[in-house]
């Protein structure tokens, strides 16, 4: 049952982690992380972490997402022209690491990593890709949930401080005119 | 004048908050064991020599660095003056005494954590808020390699424990996790030569890096096996011999001197990487060396360097080049003998391409020797300290490895 469940928030995790990088508006953005930081904590939980930690990380997220979403306009920004590139790679971020990592999947625990390591690996691949200050504090903020999540305890907790405190960044500053 | 009037709060606020962080890492390491998270955090005897030179180069380079015209003074915002009513030198030098101080307490904490997945958090945060200040490119781009960085720890020691071709791929993504944080080749950013160091990836090639290229090792090292071990010392030493051969070539080859000295970091980050890739006493002793080499006599001297004025007399080129050229009695002698020493125990061709390389080393330090040949104001005493310190890291290595129990 419980490796279901992990299965369940692993795959919850790539989800917002494929929306992460198909989003070009905020909203969008906002959502990915919601979606993934939800998934990450299910398939935590499932895995026995600390809850208390696997709290935080939440908290971490939903400050991120929240913050994105608060700032964004009325569209989505969801799969716009042009981002096919960005969800065939997602897909494939997907399958190479099922092939590459998928060795512990007969236990929760390798499940949970496996979540982990997709958004880590995702939201990289799309901070190494924007040149949006508001797109890449939030890459950055699904980068440190995902790494966060591959930890357990005092990292679950630092990773929803980075993440949050990524967010209070970029309420902070002024919008860069893309270059 | 009142420091209230040189600096505004939110600059105050980041030298106080970096110089307590540091006071309480070096302070709190002592007695880690009687803290609740005590744990969590321990100083290496190296990081802690590296980290007291980091802050003796930050005062050195605040201190001491010309009020104009310098290799930094180019289209800097944080090093014009501000509303007109300090004197512009002051201002600049209170600019760059914040920001080091404030990267000082980010690189005592970073060297302090001893978990290296929450370094890799860390390393994001500290990536995103190098990246806050005004530069030429858009933050998103400033932040990429620490984060690339924190990606490649984070990734590599979470899979470390993984046996087989999974355990390799971690030791090579924790070797490449040191290149990036280093902004070395393969992860160089464009040279805009244009662009100020207080906002460019130097930042983190000469200050914030070298702490972390000596504490990683000794946090990751002995967590891995026998054969993540070689795959992880043979990529530093691969990656060292590129960013070597790059470095010196690069330094004596481009057209412009600033670029030349950002290449020039590359030369001593690449034996940096070999030392450490060795895992040789010698080896790690060298790279400790060349590391307070880069933060306590290259760092400055980048700084003090002035390309835009003409060359002025030969005495003071000579003796600069002597110095950057690594020649004894100076900083960079011990270096090369110990790299050498360690480099003919592992595999003796590998001192043949060192030693080719360390001789190509002296084009581009006549090169760079001549951009600090015309000093003026305090620079004059900056670069004679700077030399001096060249000269004790020279002659007292053996103390300085003492120091830091190798």
């Amino acid at each position: 049952m419980t490796a279901a469940v992990a299965v369940a928030g692993a795959s919850l995790a790539w989800l917002g982690a494929a929306v992460v990088v198909l989003s070009d508006e905020r909203r969008g953005l906002g959502l990915g992380i919601a979606v993934a930081v939800v998934g990450l904590a299910v398939a935590n939980a499932a895995a026995g972490k600390d809850l208390l930690g696997d709290g935080a990380l939440v908290v971490g997220g939903a400050c991120s997402a929240g913050l994105q979403f608060g700032r964004g306009g009325v569209s989505w920004g969801l799969m716009p022209p042009g981002s096919t590139p960005r969800l065939i790679g997602s897909l494939v971020a997907l399958i190479l690491t099922v092939l590459v990592v998928g060795t512990g999947l007969q236990d929760p625990a390798g499940v949970a990593r496996l979540g982990a390591l997709i958004v880590a690996l995702m939201a990289g691949g799309r901070l190494l890709t924007v040149r949006r200050r508001w797109a890449a504090l939030g890459a950055g903020s699904a980068l440190a949930l995902g790494l966060g999540a591959l930890g357990s305890g005092q990292t679950l907790w630092l990773a929803g401080i980075v993440a949050a405190t990524l967010s209070l960044v970029d309420l902070a500053g002024q919008e860069e005119v893309a270059g | 004048m009142s420091i209230w009037r040189l600096a505004p709060a939110s600059q105050l606020g980041l030298a106080l908050a970096g110089v307590a962080l540091t006071a309480a890492v070096l302070s709190a390491s002592a007695f880690s064991s009687l803290l609740p998270l005590g744990d969590m955090v321990r100083l290496p005897q190296p990081s802690r020599v590296l980290l007291i030179a980091s802050a003796g180069a930050v005062l050195l380079t605040a201190g001491l660095v010309p009020r104009q015209g310098g290799v930094e003074d180019a289209g800097t915002p944080g090093l014009r003056p501000r509303g007109g009513t300090p004197p512009a030198g002051m201002v600049a030098r209170w600019d760059l005494l914040a920001a080091g101080l404030g990267a000082l307490g980010v690189m005592a904490v970073l060297v302090a954590v001893t978990d290296p997945l929450a370094v890799a958090l860390l390393l994001i945060l500290a990536g995103f808020g190098s990246a806050v200040g005004p530069g030429r490119r858009p933050m998103a781009v400033r932040a990429r390699g620490p984060a690339l960085a924190g990606l490649l720890l984070g990734v590599g020691w979470a899979l470390h424990p993984s046996s087989g071709a999974l355990g390799r791929l971690a030791a090579l993504s924790l070797a490449l996790s040191l290149v990036a944080v280093a902004a070395l080749v393969p992860y160089l950013p464009e040279v805009d030569t244009d662009e100020p160091a207080s906002s460019s990836y130097l930042t983190w090639t000469g200050f914030l890096a070298p702490a972390l290229a000596v504490t990683l090792p000794i946090r990751v090292v002995p967590a891995l096996t026998a054969e993540q071990a070689t795959v992880f010392g043979a990529s530093l030493v691969g990656l060292g011999l590129l960013n070597l051969g790059w470095g010196v070539v690069g330094a004596w080859r481009t057209g412009s001197d600033i670029a030349a000295w950002r290449y020039s970091f590359l030369a001593d980050w690449g034996l940096v990487l070999i030392g450490v890739g060795f895992f040789q006493r010698e080896g790690f002793a060298a790279s400790y060396l060349a590391l307070l080499s880069i933060v306590l006599v290259r760092l400055p001297l980048y700084m003090l360097a002035r390309p835009d004025l003409p060359a002025g007399p030969g005495t003071v080129s000579v003796l600069v080049a002597v110095v950057l050229a690594g020649v004894a009695p100076f900083a960079g002698f011990p270096v090369r003998l110990l790299l050498l020493q360690a480099a003919t125990r592992v595999a003796w061709p590998l001192a043949v391409l060192l030693l080719a390389a360390m001789v190509l080393w002296i084009a581009h330090s006549l090169r760079l020797a001549r951009t600090l040949s015309a000093p003026v104001g305090r620079a004059v005493l900056g670069l004679w300290l700077t030399i001096a310190i060249s000269l004790g890291l020279g002659l007292f290595s053996g103390a300085l490895r003492a120091a830091a129990g190798l």
